[in-house]
């Protein structure tokens, strides 16, 4: 069993740098690619966001696939979803990649963090023995019924151990199988200058999470996929600012609203809801009642 | 009841039945946690969970898509999330006299302090949007009806919506507004209002007359909606509309220059707690320490 986005993600993987959006719901996501990107990452920052919690392991599995079937449905282009540790241990694990799987994921990406994790970038993160991580990626890799199911083996000991245990992790990784490695927590240009010498130049297909450089850099340095932009951090901004205009006096009242109505509509597929109306004979402007 | 930081609260239902009686109450239109989480820290003093935002957080248009249970499950996290009143939209109550009593209950449970249901069929579509249709006067009330039997607490804000001014005309909506007080609603709610005209329109033949009335969007500001009689303002568009610009901007931007830098710096906001902390970061990492096993 394949299905159409996974081989397109593959297909874009042999054309050269990926770049997946931040998004975190089906409107983000949309936008993302109606710019044309040719893949979408979902957040597990952005969807414990917004549900009101911070990265800190505290939204479920459930959850999880849950937004990714949003999101799955609301795009054609192949969406990478964060799967935190995979939620448990392996029998967890392989639960997760079947679902995630069947839910119309392309990719997902799995962390040797102990559970309940913590967003890469955060302290406190604690990593799990290298042993233990094979054995769940080994159940990942098992799981997967697509073998073009991309499956992501995210590193989260640069923080704890430094770089020579990453370099050592990555190998493992690789080599049990992980279709690409991802080494997350990178802060400085310092640290992706690191993660390119000792791992892109090494061969391994790698993941570079962040915005230190543009797009063309990334994909000079010879990264496979690239997950960037202002997700729901910029939402966050976005949102405060338009609030704090209201609450401050600021907001300009008037028949110019804030929301481009057409634009959202538009892009929500209104047009076609109505071209479905009309063929299936609910009438477009019948007044008053029935 | 409690939040989740455990702060002891007046029911929320009182609470915005209190902030109403103080004055025309302004709810900022949110569509998931953490916006409702921005309106509480900006100052509103409710917040307005809006079925369009909802519809269009699960990449769906405002035409009858989403159901109960999603509305539900949204709900349930943004009530957990902030501790102001929460004003929810139930779309047509999702089906007919039982479905609306359904709604009411599984509303109320949840700790929303008020909703709209209004008069379309169903399904029903977006205020503004072509194409809507109104079931019969009497069929609305009866609807209205089994709402306000539905409410356990008497402090639940009920509020009739009517779809019937682009249908049928301002006549039609009078009629239909006066029938949904008489049956029970605490507040009526004309939708699609575009110009300051129908504004005008609005508060002379309902809201200044004292109706209790519910006004849909900026086209003035809370001080000129008090003003003309309205007794509580909805910006639905808040959040959708500052998302929708900004994702725009960041994707266009990524696209044509590799980088949504610019655009991030552009909407910073200086001396902001930022993200994670308007999220309550330090919090959990104090309970972390609290629970923290100790050694020996």
């Amino acid at each position: 069993m394949s299905s159409d986005t996974t081989r397109k993600l593959r297909q874009a993987l042999k054309d050269g740098l990926v770049v997946a959006p931040f998004i975190y719901d089906g409107l983000t996501a949309k936008i993302a690619a109606a710019h044309g990107f040719n893949a979408v990452y979902m957040t597990g920052h952005g969807t414990a966001a917004q549900a009101g919690f911070p990265d800190f392991g505290l939204i479920s599995f459930k959850e999880m696939l849950t937004n990714l079937t949003y999101i799955a449905n609301a795009v054609d282009v192949p969406v990478v979803a964060d799967a935190d540790t995979g939620y448990g241990n392996a029998i967890n694990v392989g639960r997760t990649v079947r679902d995630y799987q069947a839910a119309g994921a392309a990719a997902l990406h799995m962390e040797d963090q102990t559970f309940p994790k913590k967003c890469g970038f955060f302290e406190g993160k604690q990593v799990i023995p290298v042993d233990e991580y094979l054995a769940k990626l080994r159940a990942a890799l098992d799981a997967r019924t697509d073998d073009n199911f991309v499956i992501i083996a995210r590193t989260d000991a640069l923080a704890v151990a430094g770089w020579d245990e990453v370099e050592l992790r990555a190998h493992k990784y690789r080599e049990a199988g992980a279709d690409m490695v991802f080494v997350d927590g990178i802060k400085t240009p310092d640290d992706l200058e690191q993660y390119s010498r000792r791992l892109v130049s090494a061969g391994i297909p790698c993941l570079y999470n962040g915005s230190l450089a543009p797009t063309g850099e990334i994909k000079a340095k010879g990264f496979s996929l690239m997950i960037t932009g202002g997700g729901h951090g910029l939402s966050y901004m976005a949102v405060k600012r338009a609030m704090l205009d209201v609450v401050e006096g600021r907001h300009a009242y008037g028949e110019r609203t804030n929301l481009d109505f057409n634009g959202i509509t538009d892009l929500l597929g209104l047009p076609e809801i109505y071209e479905i109306e009309r063929r299936y004979g609910r009438p477009l402007t019948a007044s008053a009642t029935r | 009841m409690t939040t989740r930081e455990g702060q002891q609260l007046m029911k929320r239902t009182r609470m915005l039945r209190e902030r109403l009686d103080q004055g025309t109450v302004l709810a900022a239109g949110v569509y998931n946690a953490l916006f409702a989480r921005i309106a509480e820290q900006t100052g509103f003093q409710a917040v307005y969970v809006t079925g369009f935002g909802t519809a269009a957080r699960y990449g769906y248009p405002d035409v009858g898509l989403v159901t109960q249970t999603e509305m539900v499950e949204n709900l349930r996290y943004i009530c957990a999330a902030t501790s102001l009143p929460v004003v929810a939209d139930a779309d047509t109550g999702y089906g007919g006299v039982i479905n609306a009593r359904r709604t009411v209950s599984e509303y109320e449970r949840i700790g929303v302090a008020g909703l709209h249901m209004e008069d379309q069929v169903f399904p029903k579509k977006c205020g503004f949007m072509e194409g809507k249709q109104v079931v019969e006067r009497e069929e609305a009330v009866s609807k209205v009806k089994a709402a306000v039997d539905a409410r356990s607490d008497p402090d639940f804000l009920l509020i009739a919506r009517t779809d019937a001014l682009a249908v049928n005309g301002w006549d039609d909506t009078v009629a239909r507004a006066e029938a949904y007080l008489e049956a029970g609603a605490d507040m009526v709610f004309v939708d699609g209002i575009r110009t300051r005209d129908d504004l005008e329109v609005y508060s002379k033949r309902l809201a200044g007359r004292g109706l209790p009335c519910l006004y849909n969007g900026a086209l003035v500001s809370p001080t000129d909606a008090r003003a003309l009689g309205f007794r509580l303002q909805i910006m639905a568009g808040l959040a959708l509309g500052a998302v929708y610009a900004s994702a725009n901007e960041a994707m266009k931007a990524l696209r044509d220059t590799g980088t949504t830098r610019e655009v991030i710096e552009r909407y910073q906001i200086p001396g902001d707690v930022g993200l994670n902390e308007a999220l309550g970061l330090s919090g959990y990492y104090e309970l972390e320490r609290r629970y923290a096993a100790t050694a020996g």
